[in-house]
């Protein structure tokens, strides 16, 4: 019952459904890029510097290399690091508020911790420790795991907090439930729409943070494409070549955009309060 | 109020612990030597032990990092390899240009809000609040360096109105070619927080109008201009004020971005340039003064928060 009207209440809010289509086009779009597009990695010389048309709708860049080809597997790129990052931060930072939030001894210690990463700003530290490990995406995955735990830790140990206070967790506890059963089945299910409500911005905020770091020459190492690493060679031939920020540009914004909204609406379903 | 501020500034300390183990530990994730990395694959094997003596890597960790951390407090943040000037000189080079753009931005990004919130509040619900909504959730869509990019293809290459990059002191060009070299990464730079400050402002300023005694002044017949500017702007200013100071610090991170994109030498730039040489210990140190500033800052937000507003828990 429940669910139903929570689905209709989403599906009432437009701006929601139009971001959702946003995002679902997009990763349609990227996942089935080698059926539709030329190899990102085809260099061409004779063609460089191509103004978008209809053999190369995004145009070509500076090896003669199809940008939009480029731009859809940058699109693989950046869904692949957002959704990895979201899952992996929110299992983990989940956890680790559910234990900081259920036990109060481990709650100094995790929070600390979780404090002194929230120190540094998160695009340098995401910078720092890339400079530090190597460029590639696997690093930056596991980096921007690391940025996004603190703040999914600190919402669920807070909402935890005021679930575990309630009567009917005393109740279970007083018969015996064990701590486990008391956590997964009793207190995760009340805090985790707190957390679902962050998925799209969290999402949101990989994906800029992504382009940034590979802008910077700290992310995805060319010639692989990503979107951030595409707008860095575009920068370069801004005054010639249009075409090489506008649409990797566009495609950052758009999906950004889309997750945006996608997330006020979520929130609107899940914490109408909130606002 | 005092034992709030003195237990404020005592939870400081376990965290900017853990803050200078973390940023101490960096050098450590390098794969493989760290002096290897330094000096690369030419090196010989005895410049290398040099190195590693000399950085001190060859002692137990636990003495590397009082050594670094005794270091810190008597000011001394490490060495360029590549600089030959004295850590603090290097970063406080840095650090001018970034603050700089980061007030400038701060500045626009208040400039923009304010009105915008205000205006969005009162006209809740009508085609200005919707527009305002459209124009905030359009600024949070566009990070600052793509927003730069933008910037920089529209005003400076296509339009020639503003320079496409680069930066001068004042001293050197004086106080408005200062403005227009950084005007353009300001506004890239203020836009997403203008958004985010105006989303603030105006749900501040709704609570406040809805409250009982602004409409005790609407029934006394205190004119709107007042009403609005010195009985609501004033009470939904707390809120506002929490937000500008935490928007300090993402400026501040952003900053260091937006740097990169219009050629600007600050902290970001030296970040990035010492990351591309190898330069481990320029990045510690300048991580370190960053982290530093942003909990003090976070510090004074909140003891501002707690003067402003007595009734709040200070537990």
């Amino acid at each position: 019952m429940l669910h139903k009207e929570r689905r209709e209440r989403f599906l009432n809010n437009k701006m929601a459904v139009i971001g959702g289509v946003i995002i679902l086009v997009i990763v349609l779009m990227a996942v089935f890029a080698p059926l539709y597009c030329q190899d990102p990695l085809d260099v061409a010389p004779k063609i460089r510097f191509q103004a978008p048309g209809r053999q190369h709708w995004f145009g070509t860049d500076k090896y003669g290399r199809d940008l939009f080809a480029r731009v859809i597997y940058g699109a693989r790129v950046s869904m692949l690091t957002g959704f990895t990052v979201v899952v992996a931060a929110v299992l983990i930072g989940m956890t680790l508020g559910l234990l900081a939030g259920y036990y109060r001894k481990l709650d100094a210690v995790i929070m600390r911790i979780c404090d002194s990463l929230k120190a540094i700003p998160s695009v340098l530290l995401a910078i720092a420790l890339m400079a530090f490990l190597r460029a590639g995406i696997r690093n930056v995955i596991l980096t921007l795991i690391i940025v996004n735990i603190p703040d999914i830790a600190r919402i669920t140990r807070s909402q935890t907090l005021v679930v575990k206070d309630q009567l009917y967790i005393e109740a279970m506890k007083a018969v015996g439930a064990s701590p486990a059963r008391v956590i997964l089945h009793h207190i995760l299910p009340n805090v985790i729409s707190a957390v679902i409500v962050q998925v799209s911005f969290v999402f949101a905020s990989t994906i800029i943070t992504e382009a940034a770091l590979s802008f910077l020459g700290q992310g995805v190492p060319a010639p692989s494409p990503s979107w951030g690493n595409i707008l860095y060679e575009g920068k370069e031939v801004m005054h010639k070549a249009w075409w090489m920020i506008v649409f990797p540009g566009g495609f950052t914004a758009l999906s950004v955009f889309g997750l945006n909204l996608l997330g006020d609406g979520i929130r609107d379903v899940l914490d109408p309060k909130a606002k | 109020m005092k034992k709030f501020i003195v237990k404020r500034i005592l939870s400081l300390i376990p965290i900017l612990f853990l803050v200078s183990i973390g940023i101490f530990s960096l050098i450590h994730l390098t794969p493989g030597d760290p002096a290897r990395a330094i000096l690369g694959d030419l090196a010989t094997e005895d410049e290398v032990m040099a190195l590693r003596e000399s950085m001190g890597l060859n002692d137990p960790l636990p003495v590397q990092y009082f050594e670094w951390l005794k270091g810190v407090f008597h000011g001394d943040l490490g060495h360029s390899i590549f600089i030959d000037k004295p850590m603090g000189t290097i970063l406080w080079e840095h650090l001018v240009p970034t603050l700089n753009l980061t007030l400038y931005a701060m500045l626009i990004a208040v400039a923009i809000a304010i009105p915008l919130g205000v205006l969005a509040a009162r006209k809740k619900g009508r085609a200005a609040d919707n527009t305002v909504s459209a124009l905030t959730l359009a600024g949070i869509s566009v990070p600052s360096f793509l927003m730069g990019i933008f910037l920089i293809l529209i005003f400076a290459v296509k339009l020639k109105w503003l320079p496409v990059a680069g930066y001068k002191t004042v001293r050197e060009a004086g106080f408005l070619t200062h403005i227009r070299y950084l005007t353009l990464p300001a506004i890239a730079l203020g836009l997403m927080q203008a958004a985010l400050i105006t989303r603030m402002t105006k749900n501040a300023m709704l609570e406040v109008l809805n409250s009982d005694y602004m409409k005790m002044a609407l029934a006394k017949g205190v004119k709107q201009r007042k009403r609005i500017w010195k009985h609501a702007f004033r009470n939904a200013l707390i809120p506002i004020i929490t937000v500008i100071g935490q928007s300090f610090i993402a400026l501040l991170a952003g900053a260091t971005v937006v740097e990169n994109v219009f050629n600007i030498p600050g902290i970001g730039q030296l970040v990035i340039n010492s990351a591309g040489r190898r330069d481990y210990e320029v990045i510690q140190a300048t991580i370190l003064v960053v982290a530093v500033m942003s909990v003090l800052v976070n510090l004074i937000v909140d003891i501002l928060y707690g003067l402003a507003n007595p009734r709040i828990d200070m537990e």
